[in-house]
């Protein structure tokens, strides 16, 4: 009961007054102004595109790289399996900001990557790739990776390897045993993961904001610009209700998802 | 089941994966023996308050 009650004192309420502050704007405006305005004015519209459209590809190039290290992991590694895992989640014991500090010191003008590019003689000035829509991916598909790859190693180790040996013994290549008999197999996994760092990806913060340096306009970054500069509450409300209930969604299908393979 | 031994492919996949993984932490180690100010949180004259105009501090620091 204490626990109800807390849950509720700091939980809930916060919640239903975002939910207040959206539905009923200052100054007598009709209910569900805010929403109509985020449903037509362009800047807002363009704001949810390039949240959903960096999430989205965050989430592409994460499977990407990201599944081969999965099966790696669950086929092949043996005694270094443990230091993989621990490689793996490694980062995620440290400050998401010193993580984000060193892509900074990587990608700026006189970082490791230009200096590096230029003692190789392959470009004659540095480039510009901080405070860029790539350089913002490239910290985002950093900090969420190890949940794609996790997701996906789950599935992979409940997928009976002699279903992969007796598609081999048939004739099947390797590699049309991985994208014939495994791939389809780990579908769960795959979704689950994509999901998973979809949702992460949209209300991504820090990563945007030290690394996209102002190039993308995504809900979160407005968010807090509409609260701790313009002091719009009602739209910042607006804005967060909307990317949570996007990730509400995307939760209950991943928990489906999750339900449906057996994997917990 | 026998593990197989893996392709040298997905070893040198897997250094270019932890490589990449792990680049950033140790980048921040070796900077912040170097240029303890560049690794100072919060950068002077940064502020929460102006997310998207900090772009000409934070450029001014990689200058």
């Amino acid at each position: 009961m204490p626990a109800l009650a807390f849950l509720a004192a700091l939980f809930f309420a916060a919640l239903i007054d975002n939910g207040a502050r959206s539905l009923v704007p200052p100054g007598g405006a009709p209910w569900f102004a805010y929403y109509q305005q985020l449903a037509t004015d362009p800047f807002y519209l363009r704001a949810l595109f390039e949240t959903v459209a960096l999430a989205f590809v965050t989430t592409l190039v994460c499977l990407i790289i990201g599944y081969p290290v999965a099966f790696y992991l669950v086929r092949h590694a043996r005694a270094g399996r443990t230091l993989i895992i621990f490689l793996l989640i490694s980062p995620l014991l440290t400050s998401i900001i010193m993580r984000t500090f060193g892509w900074r010191a990587i990608f700026a003008r006189r970082g490791l990557l230009n200096a590096s590019l230029q003692y190789l003689g392959l470009i004659e000035r540095p480039l510009d790739i901080l405070n860029s829509s790539a350089s913002a991916l490239i910290g985002m598909v950093h900090v969420l990776v190890p949940f794609m790859v996790l997701s996906i190693a789950a599935v992979l180790e409940k997928i009976d390897p002699r279903i992969e040996e007796a598609a081999e013994m048939l004739g099947a290549s390797r590699l049309q045993t991985i994208s014939r008999i495994t791939f389809p197999l780990s579908l769960d996994g795959v979704a689950s993961g994509a999901i998973l760092v979809f949702m992460l990806a949209m209300g991504s913060f820090v990563t945007l904001l030290f690394l996209g340096g102002g190039s993308l306009q995504t809900f979160p970054l407005l968010i807090y610009q509409q609260f701790n500069t313009t002091r719009d509450f009602g739209m910042a409300a607006t804005m967060s209700n909307v990317l949570m209930v996007l990730a509400a969604l995307l939760m209950f299908i991943q928990l489906r998802l999750i339900r449906r393979s057996g994997v917990t | 089941m026998i593990r197989r031994r893996a392709h040298p492919l997905w070893l040198a996949y897997l250094w270019l994966f932890f490589g990449f993984i792990l680049a950033p932490i140790a980048i921040v180690t070796i900077v912040a023996f170097q240029a303890p100010g560049f690794v100072a949180f919060p950068i002077e004259g940064f502020s929460f308050k102006e997310p998207l105009n900090n772009v000409a501090i934070l450029a001014h620091l990689d200058h």
